[in-house]
C-alpha cells in the first residue's frame, strides 16, 4: 500500500515539476533569494551596510541577465501562471535599473540619517520580487500574493526611519492605504473568479469573449474593483489622497523607488489584464469612461495641486500623479502603439524621476523634512554645477524639448490621437503646458532671486558620495541621448506585442 | 449522514447569524465586543462552508481567523485597553454624514442592481470539485493535491510574503528597542 | 428524522459523560494531591469521598450568581460556556472505540486544534470582562500562552500526520496497530521528539501547572475566573478537569495506539459487522486505561514541579520548543523517505526503541523502591485511607 502511494506522489511530482519551467522564473527567484542572502549577510555587524548595497546591485544585475535567457517568446510556466514574453521582461529590466539607481543613491543618505539598517536592501530586494511578479503572472493569484510581498516591503521600507515621526507617519498611512486597495483588488478577484471560475488571464479571456463582457456584470463589477483597486497604487484622482504625506515623510530613496516601481508595475499588470479584454464586441462603454475620467481627473487634479505647493517633496509628488495621468491616456486608448508609448515613458519616467530625488538627495543632506521652494533660491550662484543639472531634470520632467520628457510625451499623445481620443489629447497636451509652471519656478528660483541669508538650510555644505554622482550622471546622460536619439528605444518597445 | 431536511433551516440561521453579526461589528461601539461579534462571523461562516460540504476551508476558517488573528485584534485591544469611552466620540458632521449615507446607499444600489440583473446562477460556471468527489476523495486530500500541484507557485510564493512580514516586523521592532538601549546607555554614562 | 433525533440523543450523553467524567476527576486529583502531601483529602461524602463532586456542584448550583457592577455583563456571561463548549467539541472526533466516536471527521486533529480556539477566546472574553486587573493580567496571560503552544503543538501533530498520511483519527488508530512496537512513539526518534513536545505543549495549553501562570494563585489571586461564582465558576473548572481527559486522549490516541488493543486487528475490522461487541467494550476499557495513566501523570506532574515564570515560559516555547519541533518535523520527512517501512533498520529501531521505553520504565520502578528502602520510609500501601 505505502509502495503505491509513493509511486503516485513520485508520478505526480514529475508532472508537477515537468510543468513548472523553474527557468521561466530565474530573475524573480535569484531577486528574493539574494533578499534572503542579504539578510545572511546582514548577520555581520559592521560592514553589513557596505556589502550588502554591493551584494544587492550584483544580484539586480545577474537578474536583468537572466531575463535575456527566458527569449522573446511568449512562455507558460507553474500551469499557466506565469507567462513570460518580450513584455514582462521589458518591465523585469526597468525594475532591476530602478533598484540599482534606488541602492546607488541610498547608500550615502542612510548613513547620514543613521538609518543604515542592513536589512533595508534585503527588503529593497524583496519588493523587486515582488514587482517581478506581478507583471510577469498570468494569474490573479500570483499578482497579489506579488502586490503584497512589494507592499508589505515597502510600508517597512517607508517607516524605517523609526525616530522620525513623519516616516513612520508615511509607513503607516501606506500601510493602511494599501491594506484598502487590496481589499478592492481581493473583493474585486473574487467577483471575476465567482463570474468566470477561474483567475487565470486566459479564462477569463475565454469567458469574457463567449459571454460578451458587458452581460455579466459580476465579471464587470469585479473588473472595476481591480481597477479600482490598482488606481490606488497609481495613486491615480480621486484615490490620490495618501501620495504626498507618504512621499514627504519617507527617507528620499524610498521615495524615488515609491514614486517609480509600484506605479509602472500596476500599468504592467493592468495593461497585460485589459488586454484580455481587447476583442470584446462591443467594448464596454462604462469601463473605458471611467479609465478616461480617471487620466483627465489625475491631470487636471494633480497639476492643479501641484501649483501652489510650496514643498518641493509634496510638489513632485502631485507631479507624479499628473504623470501617471498622462500615461492613463496611453491606457485609454487601447493600441499597440500606446502600449509601446507608455513603457517609453516609463523608462523616461524612471531616469527623470530617480534622478530628481538623487539630486535632491545630494542638496538636501539631513535637511530635506521641510524642503520649501524658498531654499533653492540662488542655488546657481553657490552650486553652479548642482543647480544646473536640477535645471536638466526639472525640464524633462516639464517636457521641454531637447530632453527624453518631451519624447515621451510625445510618443503617449501621438498615439492617443491615433487611436481618435483627441478630446483626451488636448487636455493632456494642455496640462503638460500647466505643469511647466511649477517645475519652472524652482528654476527662477535657482537662477533668478537672490540668495536668502539665514534660511537654516546650508548650500555650502553639499557633500556627495561617488553612488550618487554616478546615479546622477547616468540619468542625466539617458536623458539627454536618449532625448536627441529616441527612435531605436521606441523601435524596440514597438517589436512588443502582448 | 443525510439530513438534507434540516439543510436549508441551517443555511438561514447560519446566514442570518452571518449577517446579522457582520452588522453588529459595524454598529457597536465598544471595540471588543464588535470584535466578540467577528468571531461569532467567522463561526457562522465555518457553519456555511461545512453545509457547502468543505469540511476544510471551515475549520481553516475557525483555526486562522477565530483561534489566531482575532485573538490576536482582541489582546491588541486588551493591550490598548480600549473602552467604549476612549475612543473618539466626537459627533461627525451633518454634511459629512450625509455624503457618506447617499454614497453608501448609491452603492448598495449599485450591488442590488448587480445581483437582481445579474441571475446567471444557472450559467455560471461550475467547479471541478462535487460533492460526491468529497465524499470519495476526501476534503483535506482534494485540497491538499491542488494546494501543492495546480496553485504550487501561489502557495510557495506566499512563503516568501510572510518571510518578508517577519523580516520587516524585525527591522521596525528592533529600531525601537535599540533607541531605548541607546537612552538606557546615554543615561549610564551621564551617572 | 429519527437520526436527528437519535443524534441529539447521542450528544447528550456524551455532554453527560464528559461532565461526570471531569467531576469525578477533580476528587481523583484532590486525593492523589492529598496523598502527595501526606494528607488525607475528601473522605466523607460517600465511599471514600468518591460523590464529593456532587456535593460540590450541588453546593455551587445554590450560590448566588454574582456579576459584578462594572463588569460587560453579556461578555461575563458567555465566557464560561465558550469555555466549556471549546472543551466538549474537542472530543467530537477522538475515537473510543470502532464504533464508539461521535462524528469519524476527515479533518479530525486540525479539527481539534482549531477548537481550541474557544478556549482561547472565553478565557481573554472572560479575563477582560471581570473588570478586575488580576483576571484581565490572567486572561492575556493565558491567550499569550495558548496561543505560543499551538505551534509547537502543531509541529507535533505534523509529525504524526505524515507518518500516518492522515488526519483521521480513527485511520491513524489503524495505521498504528496494538503492540507497542507499533506505537508511534516507539516508531523513530523523530516520534518520540514529537510525542515529548505534544505533551508539553497540551500541559502548557490547557494551563496545567507547570504552566498554570493564567491562573497563578500567588500572585493573579486565580487569574480569569477570580469574578466569577457559583454555576458559572463551575464551568470553568469543569472545562479544566475535562481538558484532562482531552490532552490524554489526544496523546493515547495519536502516539499510544489508541483503542487498539489486539494484535491482529486492522483497517478490515472497521466493516460493520465484522467486529465482535466484547472486542469493542475491551478496546474502550483498553483506551480508557490509557487515558488514565495519562491523566495520572498529569496531575502527578501539579504536585511535583513548581511554576514558570512568564519570561521562562515563552523562552522555553519559542528557543526551545518551536525549534525542536521544526527539527523534528524535517528530520520525520527525511526518515520516511531514507527509511522505508518493514526495512530492517525501521525494524531494527522499533525493536530497540520499545525496549529502551520498556527499561526506562522498569528502571524508574527499580530506583523507586530502592530509594523506599534506603531511607526506610514506612509505605501506606492502602491508598484509600
Amino acid at each position: 500500500m505505502t509502495e503505491i502511494m509513493t509511486d503516485t506522489i513520485s508520478t505526480n511530482l514529475q508532472t508537477i515539476i515537468s510543468t513548472m519551467r523553474l527557468g521561466l522564473l530565474a530573475p524573480h527567484l535569484i531577486v528574493s533569494m539574494g533578499g534572503i542572502l542579504l539578510m545572511l549577510v546582514s548577520l555581520l555587524k559592521k560592514a553589513a551596510f557596505k556589502i550588502n548595497a554591493f551584494l544587492a546591485i550584483v544580484v539586480l544585475g545577474i537578474a536583468s541577465v537572466c531575463a535575456l535567457n527566458t527569449g522573446s517568446d511568449p512562455q507558460t510556466g507553474f500551469n499557466g501562471m506565469i507567462k513570460s514574453d518580450m513584455f514582462s521582461n521589458v518591465f523585469i529590466w526597468i525594475y532591476c535599473a530602478t533598484g540599482i539607481f534606488t541602492v546607488l543613491i541610498s547608500h550615502k543618505y542612510m548613513e547620514r540619517r543613521k538609518i543604515n539598517v542592513p536589512e533595508y536592501y534585503s527588503l529593497l530586494l524583496f519588493a523587486v520580487s515582488g514587482l517581478m511578479f506581478m507583471t510577469s503572472a498570468s494569474d490573479l493569484m500570483i499578482l497579489f500574493v506579488g502586490l503584497e510581498i512589494l507592499s508589505v516591503s515597502l510600508f517597512v521600507m517607508a517607516g524605517i526611519d523609526i525616530h522620525d515621526l513623519r516616516s513612520t507617519e508615511a509607513g503607516l498611512k501606506y500601510f493602511l492605504m494599501s491594506v484598502f486597495a487590496s481589499a478592492f483588488l481581493l473583493f474585486g478577484i473574487a467577483f471575476v473568479y465567482g463570474a468566470t471560475g477561474s483567475t487565470e488571464y486566459s479564462a477569463i479571456k475565454d469567458f469574457a469573449l463567449s459571454n460578451s463582457f458587458g452581460r455579466s456584470p459580476y465579471l464587470y463589477a469585479g473588473v472595476l474593483l481591480v481597477l479600482g483597486g490598482m488606481a490606488f497604487k497609481i495613486s491615480a484622482v480621486p484615490f490620490h489622497m495618501w501620495t504626498p504625506d507618504v512621499y514627504q515623510g519617507a527617507p528620499l530613496p524610498v521615495t524615488a523607488f515609491l514614486s517609480t516601481a509600484p506605479k509602472i508595475a500596476s500599468f504592467g499588470f493592468l495593461f497585460k489584464f485589459m488586454a484580455q479584454f481587447q476583442n470584446v464586441q462591443p467594448y464596454p462603454d462604462l469601463l473605458e469612461d471611467i479609465v478616461i475620467s480617471l487620466a483627465v481627473l489625475s491631470m487636471i487634479v494633480g497639476n492643479l495641486l501641484a501649483l501652489n505647493q510650496e514643498d518641493l517633496k509634496r510638489m513632485l509628488a502631485y507631479s507624479s500623479i499628473t504623470h501617471m495621468g498622462y500615461v492613463m491616456t496611453a491606457f485609454a486608448s487601447r493600441s499597440d502603439t500606446a502600449i509601446s508609448a507608455a513603457l517609453f515613458y516609463f523608462a523616461a519616467y524612471i531616469f527623470m524621476n530617480i534622478g530628481i530625488f538623487a539630486v535632491i538627495a545630494v542638496i538636501s543632506e539631513n535637511n530635506d523634512k521641510n524642503l520649501t521652494l524658498e531654499n533653492f533660491r540662488g542655488m546657481a550662484q553657490k552650486k553652479p554645477a548642482m543647480a544646473f543639472l536640477f535645471m536638466i531634470f526639472l525640464f524633462s520632467l516639464a517636457g521641454i524639448p531637447p530632453l527624453i520628457g518631451f519624447a515621451a510625451k510625445f510618443f503617449v499623445f501621438s498615439a492617443v490621437i491615433q487611436s481618435g481620443l483627441y478630446g483626451l489629447a488636448v487636455i493632456g497636451i494642455l496640462n503638460s503646458a500647466v505643469s511647466a509652471y511649477y517645475y519652472l519656478r524652482v528654476v527662477i528660483n535657482m537662477y533668478l532671486k537672490a540668495p536668502e541669508q539665514d534660511s537654516g538650510f546650508d548650500l555650502n555644505a553639499i557633500k556627495y558620495g561617488m553612488a550618487e554622482m554616478l546615479a546622477i550622471t547616468s540619468c542625466i546622460a539617458a536623458i539627454i541621448i536618449l532625448g536627441l536619439q529616441p527612435t531605436s528605444l521606441i523601435h524596440f518597445f514597438e517589436k512588443i506585442a502582448l | 449522514m443525510e439530513l438534507t431536511f434540516i439543510k436549508p433551516f441551517m443555511f438561514y440561521f447560519f446566514a442570518s447569524l452571518t449577517t446579522g453579526s457582520a452588522l453588529m461589528v459595524v454598529i457597536i461601539r465598544n471595540p471588543l465586543y464588535s470584535a466578540a461579534m467577528l468571531v461569532l462571523t467567522f463561526f457562522s461562516l465555518a457553519g456555511i462552508y461545512v453545509l457547502l460540504n468543505s469540511e476544510i476551508i471551515a475549520v481553516l476558517q475557525v483555526f486562522v481567523y477565530a483561534g489566531a488573528i482575532m485573538v490576536l485584534v482582541t489582546f491588541v485591544i486588551m493591550l490598548l485597553n480600549l473602552r467604549s469611552g476612549a475612543l473618539i466620540n466626537k459627533p461627525t458632521h451633518i454634511i459629512r454624514s450625509v455624503v457618506a449615507v447617499i454614497f453608501s446607499f448609491l452603492l448598495f444600489i449599485c450591488l442590488i442592481s448587480i445581483f437582481v440583473s445579474g441571475n446567471q446562477v444557472e450559467n455560471a460556471p461550475k467547479g471541478v470539485i462535487t460533492a460526491a468527489a468529497i465524499e470519495s476523495e476526501g476534503s483535506f486530500q482534494l485540497f491538499s493535491r491542488a494546494l501543492f500541484s495546480e496553485y504550487l507557485l501561489p502557495f510557495e510564493l506566499v512563503s516568501l510574503l510572510l518571510t518578508v512580514a517577519v523580516i520587516g516586523v524585525v527591522v521596525l521592532i528592533r529600531g525601537i528597542s535599540g533607541a531605548e538601549e541607546n537612552k538606557q546607555a546615554k543615561k549610564g554614562q551621564g551617572r | 428524522m429519527t437520526q436527528f433525533i437519535y443524534m441529539f440523543i447521542f450528544a447528550v450523553i456524551y455532554l453527560l459523560s464528559i461532565a461526570v467524567a471531569a467531576g469525578f476527576l477533580t476528587v481523583v486529583e484532590r486525593r492523589i494531591a492529598g496523598r502527595m502531601q501526606s494528607r488525607i483529602g475528601p473522605n466523607r461524602v460517600g465511599p471514600q469521598g468518591i460523590v464529593q463532586w456532587i456535593a460540590d456542584a450541588v453546593k455551587a448550583l445554590q450560590k448566588e450568581d454574582i456579576i459584578p457592577t462594572d463588569a460587560h455583563s453579556f461578555l461575563f456571561k458567555i465566557a464560561p460556556y465558550l469555555v466549556f463548549m471549546g472543551v466538549f467539541l474537542t472530543l467530537v472526533p477522538i475515537p473510543f472505540g470502532a464504533y464508539t466516536l461521535m462524528e469519524n471527521l476527515d479533518t479530525g486533529i486540525f479539527y481539534v486544534l482549531a477548537m481550541a480556539s474557544f478556549v482561547v477566546i472565553g478565557v481573554m472574553m472572560g479575563g477582560w470582562a471581570s473588570n478586575n486587573k488580576w483576571s484581565l493580567l490572567g486572561g492575556m496571560r493565558s491567550a499569550a500562552q495558548m496561543i505560543s503552544y499551538e505551534v509547537p503543538a502543531a509541529l507535533a501533530v505534523f509529525v504524526v500526520v505524515v507518518m500516518a498520511g492522515t488526519l483521521n483519527f480513527q485511520k491513524i488508530v489503524f495505521s498504528q496497530g496494538a503492540s507497542p512496537v507499533d506505537w508511534y512513539v516507539f516508531r523513530n526518534p523523530f516520534a518520540f521528539i514529537a510525542f515529548n513536545i505534544f505533551f508539553i505543549a497540551a500541559l502548557a495549553e490547557g494551563n496545567r501547572v507547570p504552566f498554570d501562570i493564567p491562573e497563578a494563585e500567588s500572585e493573579l489571586v486565580s487569574g480569569y475566573n477570580t469574578e466569577y461564582s457559583g454555576m458559572r465558576f463551575l464551568f470553568f473548572f469543569l472545562a479544566e478537569w475535562g481538558n484532562l481527559v482531552v490532552i490524554g486522549a489526544l496523546v493515547s490516541t495519536l502516539f499510544f495506539g489508541g483503542w487498539n488493543f489486539w494484535f491482529e486487528y486492522t483497517l478490515e475490522f472497521s466493516v460493520p459487522g465484522r467486529y465482535p461487541i466484547r472486542f469493542e467494550v475491551l478496546g474502550f476499557l483498553w483506551f480508557l486505561f490509557k487515558v488514565s495513566i495519562f491523566v495520572f501523570i498529569i496531575i502527578w506532574i501539579r504536585w511535583t514541579l513548581p511554576r514558570l515564570r512568564i519570561d521562562q515560559l515563552m523562552d522555553i516555547c519559542w528557543k526551545y520548543m518551536v525549534p525542536i519541533g521544526l527539527f523534528a518535523s524535517i528530520g520525520i520527512l527525511l526518515w520516511m523517505y531514507f527509511v522505508p517501512e518493514k526495512s530492517l533498520a525501521d525494524t531494527i529501531m522499533r525493536y530497540s526503541m520499545t525496549s529502551f521505553g520498556g527499561l526506562t520504565i522498569l528502571y524508574f520502578f527499580y530506583r523507586v523502591f530502592q530509594n523506599l528502602r534506603v531511607t526506610k520510609a514506612k509505605i501506606y500501601a492502602n491508598p484509600f485511607v
